[in-house]
């Protein structure tokens, strides 16, 4: 059974979904945990639709890269876009909340891939965007 | 795969994973929410930042007209989620 999954998928919000199914089959069969599956599940869409809705300002086309790597301990994530330069970790500061009036739901995304990361880097290159995560994944 | 089940005109279950994707279908669902509501999340396996502005929206209409909407029976990660991120403060939990 390989270790590694690639998967691409288009800039549109409902493949987010189909691929889930493609990346639930390999956490499954690397036998993670149902607490791990979830969360990663969590990571992707937060991060996934986050690029497809403000990543891309122009109505053409793009693929996503997805890579995943497993480890005996650790799972790796990289997701490569060709939209316009963005590190979520860079000048995110997670929100108070004050009152019901004050909130906006914006950034709760980038709060929640941060919180259930246990490491996350970015880089750009070749007008690429990468951003590499890691979590630790429990054990049985 | 995310559901939403209209039990009654006052309950109502989330099933799934509410994703990005899911958004536009709760949507409409809450949109009809106009009184006191108590959404069950016994069968929610998460919810994502989408799926908290859905509820947030919905809660600010609601509580115009003094009403709110109460949700139940979370798992540990859905609690986890709206802890993380301050919304169990603005939310009735049970």
């Amino acid at each position: 059974m390989s270790n590694i999954l690639n998967i691409f998928i288009n800039n549109c919000i409902e493949e987010i979904n189909i691929a889930s199914n493609q990346w639930d089959d390999f956490f499954n069969n690397h036998n993670l945990q149902l607490t791990d599956i979830l969360q990663l599940n969590l990571i992707l869409d937060e991060l996934l639709s986050n690029i497809i809705r403000h990543g891309f300002k122009d109505n053409l086309t793009h693929k996503i890269d997805i890579n995943f790597a497993i480890t005996n301990d650790d799972i790796f994530i990289t997701v490569i876009d060709d939209g316009i330069e963005f590190n979520p970790i860079n000048n995110h500061n997670k929100k108070e909340i004050v009152d019901l009036d004050s909130i906006a739901a914006g950034g709760l995304g980038i709060d929640l891939i941060l919180h259930y990361s246990d490491k996350i880097s970015y880089h750009r290159m070749d007008n690429k965007n990468f951003i590499n995560i890691q979590k630790i994944l429990n054990k049985n | 795969m995310f559901k939403i089940e209209k039990i009654d005109e006052n309950n109502y279950k989330l099933i799934g994973r509410f994703t990005a994707a899911d958004v536009n279908t709760a949507e409409i669902e809450f949109n009809n929410i106009t009184s006191s509501t108590n959404v069950d999340f016994s069968e929610l396996d998460y919810i994502s930042s989408a799926g908290l502005s859905v509820l947030l929206k919905a809660q600010k209409r609601l509580s115009n007209s003094k009403q709110e909407l109460t949700l139940k029976n979370m798992s540990k990660m859905v609690k986890d989620i709206f802890h993380y991120v301050g919304f169990d403060t603005i939310f009735r939990i049970e």
